[in-house]
């Protein structure tokens, strides 16, 4: 199988209640982002780099970077996405959907983030990485 | 003859010695600072698209120093690095609306539309920290990391642009 840890982050966030309050269903995927989305909402971008490290007899190991940007109307409305973004989706030993199969998610850490914004829009934008392990 | 006593001339020796010594540290960290800066810098440039030669051709390396040890900062001075990193909103300024092909293949008219990211410098990190660590150290081999990665090829060609 070809994991899709893209698939597993847009999983694992619609499963937080809390994010879900704010954002609704408006959790993108790149490729299937509306002409004009509703703000606020999250893209999750296609995974950034996706390390091998190693395999024992029944698994492959894997390192993946995943941006997800948090799009609003107000820059302290994307703070507070960012914000429970970073609190609520690192985890441990979850299992979740990957394409037609699952992966064993070891870890999703935050790896950072940065603030941007388009004021002639206007939107505001925070971009946070995430690092997930996994074993598929 | 003195029953104690120290030997001065000893011991600026000792200090010139270790100056020198020190000098010579100095000098190797500096180069192994540069070449693994040099090979990130080539990293990022190999994973920028080839379509934006300006932007390729502007990273490049700079030594400086911070708290007496020699750092390589890697950058470019093109505003627009950040946008193909990270991605954004673009809006139309000059005109009314923007005006770019579809996927769909059909001419699409908008105010203002996400540009996706096309990131290069964390996935050059990611991809290589262990080959700039080794240089730090002083171990690397290119022979024997071109091997290991076209192992990893042959595992995971979904993650190296095998398929």
């Amino acid at each position: 199988m070809t994991p899709d840890p893209a698939l597993a982050m847009q999983t694992r966030i619609k499963g937080i209640t809390e994010i879900i309050a704010l954002v609704s269903t408006r959790v993108y995927r790149v490729g299937s982002v509306p002409a004009t989305p509703q703000p606020p909402y999250l893209i999750i971008n296609a995974p950034i780099s996706d390390n091998e490290e190693g395999s024992t007899n029944t698994t492959d190991n894997s390192a993946a970077r995943v941006q997800v940007s948090a799009f609003a109307s107000t820059d302290p409305a994307a703070e507070v996405i960012s914000q429970l973004l970073k609190k609520k989706v690192p985890c441990h030993d979850v299992i979740l959907p990957s394409g037609t199969d699952f992966i064993r998610v070891e870890r999703i850490a935050n790896a950072g983030a940065s603030p941007d914004q388009n004021t002639d829009v206007p939107v505001y934008i925070r971009n946070r990485d995430f690092r997930i392990t996994y074993a598929y | 003859m003195a029953g104690f006593s120290f030997d001065f001339s000893a011991l600026e020796q000792i200090e010139r010695d270790l100056g020198k010594l020190a000098a010579g540290v100095k000098k190797a960290e500096r180069v192994v600072v540069m070449l693994a800066g040099n090979e990130y810098k080539n990293d990022v440039q190999a994973l920028l698209p080839r379509k934006s030669t300006d932007l390729i051709r502007s990273v490049h390396v700079e030594p400086t120093e911070e708290g007496g040890h020699p750092v390589a900062l890697i950058g470019t001075n093109k505003v627009y690095a950040r946008q193909k990193e990270y991605g954004g909103v673009i809006s139309a300024k000059n005109k009314e609306y923007l005006r770019f092909k579809g996927e769909d293949g059909n001419w699409v008219f908008v105010k203002s539309v996400y540009q996706y990211p096309q990131p290069a410098w964390r996935p050059a990190w990611d991809r290589n920290l262990t080959k700039y660590k080794q240089m730090l150290n002083g171990v690397f081999d290119r022979n024997v990391w071109d091997a290991d990665l076209s192992t990893v090829a042959g595992l995971r060609p979904d993650i190296t642009g095998g398929i």
